[in-house]
């Protein structure tokens, strides 16, 4: 089965972030396909790399890029959510003339219309956060 | 049928509620997150047995709140959310 | 896009106006499915409903307004919004005091308009 997530919200003001990491590695783990993951609304701060997680914590933005890049899963930002938040790619921070670019490997920013396509060519849509 | 997935206790959110007025005994609920604290209100309960709704708690999220769960209930590991969602679809997410 | 499916997506706002950006990111959602060609709808839950509400007006706040964008709604291709008439009724709401046109549903027409689903997504 293919499956694609939503998340709504940061890694660490809500628990729906973490949520959605356990629940893509069971998806994983049972041998479907993952395909996508779309961040919005403060969903988006997961894709900074500029977070620094304590050595006892989980970090939760790292897990995601590992995942996504043993499993080859799309992990998208919502560029209107991004830039509002200041979360920039190095095209971005050229065309709004800003000094530095802050997005993790591999996450990439692009527009709204990647969730509702997810929604249609995937069997299973779950979102967490909310 | 519809998965409904609780992440907010009942007096956190109105959603439970919300849910609880139009859903069937065919649509399924999981309670994840503060949601799980839903399992402490006796009425609500009552309302989804009456109602003979399947409910569905994250083991890990009650365990996480020193909720006990009961011999009433099921719970299910992230594994069974996941096959939940296989088996009823779509599936929503409550705020 | 690389499909030609035509799928039945719900969109669901159960937040107020204002204070998350929530309806302008779902919005922003539900016009491009209808875009794409999907038959989508629209379901005002709880506080979402205050989302319509006539005479907002948030001129001194700095967010966008979004009540001009459920305005044109309809121009889009987007006609079926929903609100349940229970929930209209706990607020003390009737249909006119809503800036648009709703289809006011019984929670037996809402269980209905659930089952036609394929997928939903929730701001």
């Amino acid at each position: 089965m293919k499956f694609a997530l939503h998340i709504t919200c940061s890694p660490y003001s809500k628990q729906g972030n973490l949520s959605g990491l356990k629940f893509a590695r069971a998806v994983l783990e049972k041998g479907h396909t993952l395909t996508r993951v779309f961040f919005s609304s403060d969903g988006v701060h997961t894709g900074s790399q500029l977070t620094v997680i304590p050595q006892d914590e989980i970090d939760i933005p790292s897990a995601w890029s590992e995942l996504a890049t043993t499993h080859n899963i799309e992990l998208i930002l919502c560029i209107s959510a991004c830039l509002k938040r200041g979360l920039l790619d190095q095209d971005e921070a050229e065309r709004y003339e800003k000094e530095a670019s802050n997005i993790r490997q591999p996450f990439v920013i692009s527009g709204l219309g990647q969730l509702a396509e997810a929604a249609i060519t995937n069997d299973r849509l779950v979102t967490f956060g909310v | 049928m519809t998965l409904h997935i609780i992440t907010r206790s009942d007096s956190q959110s109105q959603s439970i509620h919300h849910c609880l007025s139009f859903i069937g005994k065919k649509d399924t609920l999981l309670f994840i997150e503060d949601g799980t604290y839903c399992i402490l209100n006796n009425a609500l309960s009552d309302a989804l047995q009456n109602k003979n709704i399947q409910c569905y708690y994250l083991q890990a999220d009650l365990a996480a709140r020193g909720l006990a769960a009961n011999s009433d209930i099921e719970v299910v590991d992230y594994d069974g959310f996941v096959t939940l969602t296989e088996n009823h679809h779509p599936s929503q997410t409550w705020g | 896009m690389s499909t030609n499916e035509t799928k039945n997506l719900l969109f669901v706002f159960d937040k107020p106006p204002h204070s998350s950006p929530a309806a302008k990111e779902g919005l922003d959602a539900i016009l491009t499915a209808s875009a794409f060609g999907q038959n989508v709808t629209l379901l005002l839950m709880g506080d979402g409903v205050f989302q319509l509400l006539n005479n907002q007006d948030a001129s001194h706040l700095p967010t966008k307004n979004t009540a001009s964008i459920f305005q044109a709604l309809e121009m889009y291709g987007i006609e079926n919004i929903v609100t349940p008439s229970e929930n209209l009724k706990n607020k003390g709401l009737s249909p006119s005091d809503l800036s648009l046109h709703c289809d006011i549903v019984d929670n037996i027409q809402l269980a209905k308009l659930y089952v036609k689903q394929d997928q939903i997504l929730s701001f």
